[in-house]
């Protein structure tokens, strides 16, 4: 395969993310971490959105990460990896279980939005009262040297970001090769018009499905990898309606439905809330600007960044042509 | 875990009078998405800054949280009124996506600011017959919960005859049913918005008002009831104040049986699923006439 502009673009990119730490104080790393995260998770965010409405449930899948892997290492000592893929498991199979019913019985708009948040707030009202998952008090790590088999780092925190790269590339590969992929016009043919689609000899039922457990799966892994940089978690922190808005905030800013939305929305949004944070010295004004910025976003750039240029040629366009929207999109010519 | 007749009917008034509250709520939610088909995520947050104006009106001012309902229902009113112009308005008629997104930025503006200002700790109203209990043969009741259970009712029926009798009334149902039709009726549709959207969040003023009286008041006000009155409102069908009226109080009941029964913890847990497979089975609500889906 021949190498696109834009797959420089993003190899350069990730490139550089992973050069900043060397070159930046231990401070720059951890928002790093936090700009590579946010980015991962509202890209697995928006593989959902290809074919179906919003969801504001996403902290079920994030929880489910986070707890699975978290509970099997500070119980059982099972390694953070075996932890992950357990985690990626239970995560599609739920995300299985609740789309079938809930796409069969067509259940769409305000009422689809309603039953994500209502899921994950069951999850997370169980967790609160189940013994298993530690109750309010949460899943506390004990602290060993580093180790890449217990995925933990003290010394320097240089190796999340490594990671988190990896798994950023993983979903930023995912979310290009579906949207790229005969599966990608299926599903955004889904998402535009659900009957004509069905006409045509779409299976949009598999398809919403489908997109709803890839984007699951990966936002398990996102919620594993904060349980292993934090070493704590509880429901209130992994699986509130805060953590669901946080996931697809990225990719609102940014763009939704296209590749690179999320990672723009994520590397702008997140060290400019951390900044904010600083300045004003408040836990919570950031998250007044948070919804600040959400409220300009929906009157001004409804389309994210990357929509909003795609839109506007000229100026734009130019502006476009730098930011790929899609991976190696020529790669093919 | 006993459940003798005492404690059965001690659970149920205590689960409508919870219940009520709830109503108020929903109903105003439902008001407003019943004209102009948007759910307010910032509902529950308009609760909890009604709260703060009855705490602070009785803080400053010593003006008993009943006496000040009025001016808080006034306010917040105008508040409402004035969101629906400048914000709202905007989004109406937009994918279902695009008004989340704004209501959920207004949630997170109005509950995050509320903290900036008056810090996150609990308040209370003392008022001076806040520890009266009414003895009703065997079952105590606390006389707070028993005056809000009765003004709630009140309210609900004033509402109810506002939107059945009256012009004003009239034309936000109108609206609701068919837009375009009300608007050829010669009803100014962008001013029965603005009403309904008013009307709405100054609901959540009265149930503020009463919850005052007995229940701490909070930023996180309007998270913790802002879940169970989604569940209301499509329990009783989305757009339909009776139908979430009832629903309130069915809810509110649940939530108090299953807190005696069950556990504190899963109050909301069992709520939560019922309105799951309602949506599967029902998705019109309890009440509701069968949707085109």
């Amino acid at each position: 395969m021949r190498l696109g502009r834009s797959t420089l673009l993003y190899l350069m990119f990730f490139g550089i993310v992973c050069a900043v730490p060397f070159v930046s104080s231990p401070v720059v790393t951890d928002v790093l971490i936090f700009c590579v995260l946010y980015a991962f998770v509202s890209t697995a965010w928006t593989i959902a959105v290809y074919a179906g409405p919003y969801s504001i449930g996403h902290a079920a899948y994030f929880g489910l990460g986070a707890y699975s892997t978290a509970l099997l290492y500070t119980r059982l000592g099972i390694s953070p990896w075996i932890g992950i893929l357990v985690g990626i498991a239970i995560s599609s199979s739920f995300a299985l279980v609740i789309s079938y019913p809930v796409f069969r019985y067509g259940i769409k708009g305000y009422y689809y939005t309603l039953t994500t948040l209502a899921v994950a707030e069951i999850m997370r009202t169980i967790f609160l009262a189940w013994d298993i998952t530690g109750r309010a008090v949460g899943v506390w790590y004990h602290v060993v040297p580093d180790s890449l088999w217990d995925f933990q780092f003290h010394t320097s925190h240089v190796p999340y970001v490594f990671i988190g790269v990896a798994f950023l590339i993983l979903g930023v590969f995912t979310s290009n090769a579906i949207k790229k992929a005969r599966l990608g016009l299926a599903f955004s043919a889904t998402r535009d018009d659900e009957d004509t689609a069905q006409s045509v000899g779409i299976n949009t039922l598999r398809h919403k499905i489908t997109a709803v457990v890839i984007s699951a799966a990966l936002t398990s892994i996102g919620g594993a990898f904060f349980a292993q940089y934090t070493l704590f978690i509880e429901p209130d922190t992994s699986m509130a309606m805060f953590v669901s808005v946080d996931i697809l905030l990225p990719a609102v800013v940014g763009g939704v439905g296209t590749v690179s939305g999320p990672l723009i929305g994520s590397f702008l949004l997140t060290p400019l809330i951390w900044i904010l944070r600083i300045a004003f010295g408040s836990e919570v004004l950031h998250v007044v600007i948070r919804g600040v910025v959400i409220i300009i976003v929906v009157l001004f750039a409804p389309e994210g960044i990357v929509g909003t240029l795609a839109k506007h040629s000229g100026v734009g366009g130019k502006i476009l042509s730098i930011i790929p929207s899609r991976l190696s999109s020529r790669a093919h010519h | 875990m006993q459940l003798d007749l005492p404690i059965f009917l001690n659970l149920l008034l205590i689960g409508l009078f919870q219940g009520a509250i709830y109503s108020l709520i929903s109903m105003g939610l439902t008001l407003i998405f019943g004209t102009m088909k948007i759910v307010n995520f910032a509902h529950g947050d308009f609760l909890m800054l009604s709260g703060y104006f009855v705490f602070w009106i009785w803080a400053l001012f010593g003006v008993d949280p009943l006496l000040a309902l009025p001016a808080v229902f006034l306010a917040l009113f105008c508040i409402g009124y004035a969101t629906e112009r400048v914000l709202i308005k905007r989004v109406l008629g937009r994918p279902t996506h695009i008004q989340m997104l704004m209501t959920l930025g207004l949630s997170l503006i109005i509950q995050n600011s509320v903290i900036v200002l008056w810090k996150a700790d609990p308040r209370f109203v003392h008022t001076s017959y806040a520890d009266l209990r009414l003895e009703l043969g065997a079952v105590a009741v606390p006389f707070p919960r028993l005056l809000s259970f009765v003004l709630a009712m009140l309210f609900a029926l004033t509402l109810h005859l506002f939107l059945l009798k009256t012009t004003y009334g009239t034309a936000i149902r109108g609206t609701g049913q068919d837009q375009e039709a009300a608007h050829l009726m010669g009803i100014n549709v962008n001013k029965i918005y603005s009403l309904s959207f008013g009307l709405g969040i100054s609901c959540t003023a009265v149930a503020a008002t009463l919850l005052s009286t007995y229940f701490p008041l909070s930023p996180f006000l309007g998270s913790s009831f802002m879940v169970i009155t989604f569940i209301v409102i499509v329990l009783g069908g989305l757009g339909n104040y009776l139908g979430a009226f009832i629903a309130g109080l069915i809810l509110g009941t649940i939530e108090i049986f299953t807190a005696y029964m069950l556990s504190s913890l899963l109050r909301q847990t069992i709520p939560l699923l019922i309105f799951i497979l309602v949506l599967l089975l029902k998705p019109e609500g309890l009440f509701g006439r069968k949707l085109r889906r």
